[in-house]
């Protein structure tokens, strides 16, 4: 007896340990023939209704929703100045028609354009119209056309602000079924009207601006506390609630069915149902067009059958609408996730998700960000945490390895050759060069630079002949002392900005710093720091330049639209040109978005067609701000400034000090892409050894130590990193 | 021949009562030896395999990554610091909290107060303590701004030689406690009927201590000894939250090298680092044991 209790015992005790040990294997192991089956099933898919595409020449101007689900989707084209609306009743098929005559009789009253337009139970139209230099102060005026076409001003009692010259302007409208008006106004907050224009009331605070309606409620977004404040549109009284927290402040609301409202943002869709303060996500954004950074999104709404509409537009003013369907026979999740890391969030990442997303609905791309500012995850702690994953064999697919140590990766063999992808492009020679090959060695391409950036210094043309290297532009500090070359404070400023150019000077082969171009670098900045003249950082680069407070600005130009203020700078001195920083190497360039793939990766050829787009036309092509592309179609693309002409910009700087105009024009464009074509030499500064650099030369710029001392300290100090 | 039977059968019994008893033990320390193996014993094993392989892939160098990491001068210059600290550290701290923990036994009544007095670093936060540094040893500190009304001079501790000294005397203050009750464990253990001979046989208090205490806790030495040597790695928080990930020559440790290591991906050199470390700890801590048990 005391034998078979002693059996059970031992037994129990292994079958205990065995269950602990099972149990810390992985959960894909669990994945059976029957789990497979049980696969969650149902998804909206994106599909791109090509009837309302910018293609034809035609832009999406408004978007109206009928009483029985009917979609109005105006399209306004430019060169033949006319109107047309596609409406769809059952989602799938669209009937064009030209405006009802309605429409153009109110735009030739007046300077008026129509900014919104929606509809009652009754099939009374409500036209809301901004009317250009209004010397009331009053911008807008709202019409009811009747079903019988007959059209009536309506006389609102108007809510006018203090404010002179912005008395009344209107930002949206929506009509309830029974007609009454909901109203965003300037300044004032969100206002109640009846159909004929009468007064009843105000939801929330003046600073409320975006808001929906749905049965008897009002649903406004409160951005400073990140939440939804719901009224009673017959009481007038707040009801409830609801958090928004995790979502962004690009939100969009709009009404459902059922008393129901929809949230959008990057991240997706969102339902709240009718008195209810949960948010359920019904379509995921990072699988849809929602998530590409270049698009921006608006007129969401719901169709008949359940289907939603969104409009998306472009920094070039095209326009477009995805239509969101659901397919029960599609995944929930798709089958198949490739994982990209990067340190910071990126844009060229994201809009390359999308695209591969939208080529391959059965791909889901996770990005993970290192650093995603939320947490308190230092860069150390997040590169540890990838460098284990790697380790472990389960890192990501892809890698954006800026701001990691590129060589090492590649040195350790971490990261695959990607030379096929660089051949099927340099076949017909669609790619800078210089950029492309930045980490490629013996014709292979483990790392892939696909943007750039450029150090660039803007000044009058008779300088030059100064700008060709830090000697001469030395020269011309000495030179010119009645005011400085540009504005610098610190010591620490200097060595930062001409680091890009003078970095791969100090490291010799054998990794050990150079010591006499080091000593040359730091009496060259001594100079320019002692001819610094009296501005701070805070006079503002390009502003002190454009009001001539120096000889010229700086800026690590990180793309064709990052060329703002410094434009704006030559627009007020009506002169001026960029021209690559001097420094002691020419024509650098900063390799940027650099991606590699693993070489454990499972999906290495759906990370392979990830890197492809990333260099293809259309991502290059995004007006997404992170480097100049090296696709040269894009290039050449981005040289043409299609959309500048419709951007205007007023900056204010320090003091006074005010600047304003547009986008750059095509010439100046030209002249910063023929430096692109230039650009020859990588340079990636070490931020440790400038830091070491920055701190062990203090005393040397106060004149507290000779430049040998200075050099002696630095060399010291990074020795122990160097020799790591 | 029947006894002899007897015999046999009673040893077959003994033998299978230990063999029971020996698979009992066994049984019972497995999910304790399944935990180390998993989390200690196999990693390490993955440690030695990657120390004699290339990079991330697993091509045999041999002992090349060895011979690269003793020619590192980085390896070199944090062994040295860490063998410096280790080697002024530990014996202070030993004779330190031996010290302490004498005293404070021999006190009669209020001696918990000392105990907890002498605890209290323990339980002072890292973060913390580096404010309290910051705040002393910084170059506009409380010791600096002493240091010029006496001299004129200011000094900035942290970037010059004396910053292992604020190391060691961190490490003292924040160790001394937990030492003195492991010290006031074994005297503790020490028969008060020795003292009592010796002081009839005329032995003063100093040759009880080295005749008596001191003999008696060789056993506790050794554990003390292990711990303050564990405990000298855990001193990398301190110096890497005042310091960063380079910080003064003087206080650059293994750890710092190893952690930069891992940040850069060098595992070869990281891996090869750290067996070299282990061997070179193992060796002290047996040659350890063996002085004490050759002591005995």
């Amino acid at each position: 007896m005391k034998k078979i209790k002693n059996m059970v015992v031992y037994i129990c005790i292994i079958c205990l340990c065995l269950v602990s040990l099972t149990a810390c294997g992985s959960a894909e192991n669990n994945v059976t023939k029957e789990n497979v089956s049980q696969e969650a099933m149902g998804r909206y898919v994106e599909k791109n209704i090509e009837e309302l595409s910018s293609e034809d020449g035609g832009m999406l101007a408004y978007t109206a929703v009928r009483k029985d689900g009917t979609v109005d989707l105006y399209k306004y084209y430019a060169e033949e100045n006319l109107t047309r609306i596609y409406s769809t009743a059952d989602g799938n098929s669209f009937m064009k028609k030209e405006v009802d005559p309605w429409y153009t009789k109110i735009t030739h009253m007046g300077n008026y354009y129509i900014t919104k337009i929606d509809y009652d139970g009754e099939g009374n139209i409500y036209v809301l119209i901004y009317e250009d230099n209004a010397d009331s102060g009053i911008f807008n005026k709202i019409f009811k056309v009747t079903p019988d076409n007959e059209i009536h001003e309506i006389d609102m009692e108007w809510r006018e602000t203090e404010v002179e010259d912005l008395k009344v302007y209107i930002t949206d409208m929506t009509v309830t079924a029974e007609g009454e008006l909901m109203i965003s106004q300037a300044l004032r907050g969100i206002l109640h009207y009846t159909d004929e224009g009468k007064y009843l009331g105000q939801y929330g605070s003046s600073s409320d601006g975006r808001f929906t309606v749905s049965d008897d409620y009002i649903y406004n977004f409160d951005v400073e506390q990140l939440k939804i404040n719901v009224y009673n549109t017959e009481t007038h009284e707040m009801t409830r609630e609801i958090s928004l927290e995790g979502l962004t402040l690009s939100l969009m609301l709009s009404s459902g069915k059922d008393g129901s409202i929809y949230i959008t943002d990057r991240s997706g869709i969102y339902k709240i149902v009718k008195d209810g303060v949960i948010l359920e996500k019904i379509i995921d954004g990072e699988l849809t067009s929602l998530s590409i950074p270049s698009l921006h999104f608006s007129g969401i709404c719901e169709g008949a059958n359940g289907e939603f509409y969104i409009s998306y537009s472009d920094m070039e003013q095209n326009t477009s609408v995805a239509k969101y369907e659901f397919d029960e026979n599609m995944p929930t999740q798709p089958s198949m996730e490739l994982t990209v890391y990067t340190l910071e969030e990126n844009n060229t990442l994201r809009q390359t998700a999308g695209e591969l997303q939208n080529k391959n609905p059965d791909v889901k791309v996770n990005i993970k960000v290192g650093l995603d500012g939320d947490t308190s995850v230092t860069k150390t702690d997040a590169i540890k945490q990838l460098n284990g994953e790697l380790l472990a064999g389960k890192g990501p697919d892809l890698i954006l390895l800026d701001g990691l140590s590129v060589e090492s990766y590649i040195q350790k063999g971490v990261l695959a050759d990607l030379s096929d992808i660089v051949n099927e492009y340099m076949k017909d020679e669609k790619l800078l060069s210089a950029v492309i090959n930045t980490y490629a060695n013996d014709g292979k391409y483990p790392v892939i630079s696909t943007k750039f950036h450029m150090p660039i210094i803007w000044t009058d043309e008779e300088y030059e002949d100064y700008m060709q290297n830090l000697d001469t532009f030395t020269e011309f500090a000495k030179e010119k002392i009645d005011k400085p070359v540009f504005t610098y404070s610190e010591p620490g400023d200097l060595i930062r900005i001409f680091s890009y150019t003078c970095f791969p000077e100090w490291i010799n082969e054998g990794k050990e710093i150079n010591g006499q171009e080091l000593t040359k670098f730091l009496q060259d900045m001594k100079i320019l720091y002692d001819h610094r003249g009296g501005l701070t950082g805070s006079d503002g680069n390009a502003f002190a330049w454009a009001f001539n407070k120096t000889y010229g600005c700086y800026s690590l130009l990180k793309g064709y639209q990052s060329y703002v203020i410094e434009n704006l700078a030559q627009e007020k001195r009506q002169g001026g040109i960029p021209l690559f920083m001097p420094g002691q190497v020419k024509n650098i360039f900063v390799p940027a978005n650099c991606i590699g793939i693993n070489n454990n990766s499972s999906n290495i050829d759906i990370a392979k067609e990830f890197v492809s787009l990333m260099l293809s036309d259309a991502v290059q092509k995004a007006p997404i701000n992170d480097g100049f592309p090296v696709n040269l179609n894009a290039l050449e693309y981005g040289a043409l400034g299609i959309g500048n002409e419709n951007m205007y910009y007023a900056i204010g700087g320090p003091g006074e000090e005010f600047l304003e105009g547009g986008l750059p024009s095509r010439e100046r464009l030209e002249v910063v892409k023929e430096l692109c074509y230039k650009v020859k030499n990588p340079s990636v500064p070490d931020e440790v050894l400038i830091d070491i650099i920055i701190e062990n030369s203090k005393e040397y710029f106060a004149g507290e130590i000779t430049v040998e001392d200075a050099i002696e300290k630095i060399k010291e100090k990074s020795k122990l990193y160097l020799s790591e | 021949m029947k006894m002899l039977l007897k015999k046999s059968r009673k040893n077959q019994n003994y033998i299978c009562r230990n063999n029971k008893k020996s698979l009992t033990g066994w049984l019972f320390i497995l999910p304790s030896l399944a935990g180390v193996s998993i989390f200690y014993l196999i990693p390490f094993a993955d440690v030695v395999k990657r120390s004699v392989t290339e990079g991330m892939g697993s091509e045999f160098v041999g002992l090349r990554n060895y011979t690269t990491v003793l020619e590192n001068e980085a390896f070199l210059l944090a062994a040295k610091n860490t063998v410096k600290f280790m080697l002024i550290c530990i014996p202070l701290l030993l004779v330190f909290s031996l010290l302490c923990g004498v005293m404070i036994k021999s006190i009669r009544g209020r001696a918990d107060i000392y105990k907890t007095a002498f605890l209290v670093p323990l339980a002072v936060p890292v973060a913390s303590i580096v404010l309290i540094w910051k705040f002393l040893f910084h170059e506009n500190g409380f010791f600096s701004m002493l240091a010029v009304n006496i001299s004129g001079n200011s000094i900035d501790f942290m970037n010059t030689d004396l910053a292992v000294y604020v190391l060691i005397v961190s490490y003292l203050w924040k160790n001394t406690g937990y030492d003195m009750i492991l010290w006031i464990a074994g005297l503790s253990n020490i028969p008060a009927g020795l003292y009592e001979a010796a002081s009839i046989d005329g032995a003063g208090r100093i040759k009880q201590f080295f005749y008596i205490t001191l003999p008696n806790l060789k056993g506790m030495l050794f554990i003390i000894f292990i711990l303050s040597v564990i405990n000298s790695f855990k001193v990398f928080r301190e110096a890497y939250l005042i310091g960063g990930n380079y910080p003064h020559t003087s206080m650059y440790m293994l750890q710092h090298l190893f952690n930069n290591w891992f940040v850069a991906l060098d595992i070869e050199k990281l891996c090869a680092g750290a067996v070299i470390m282990s061997i070179v700890t193992s060796v002290l801590i047996i040659f350890f044991k063996n002085s004490i048990e050759g002591g005995r």
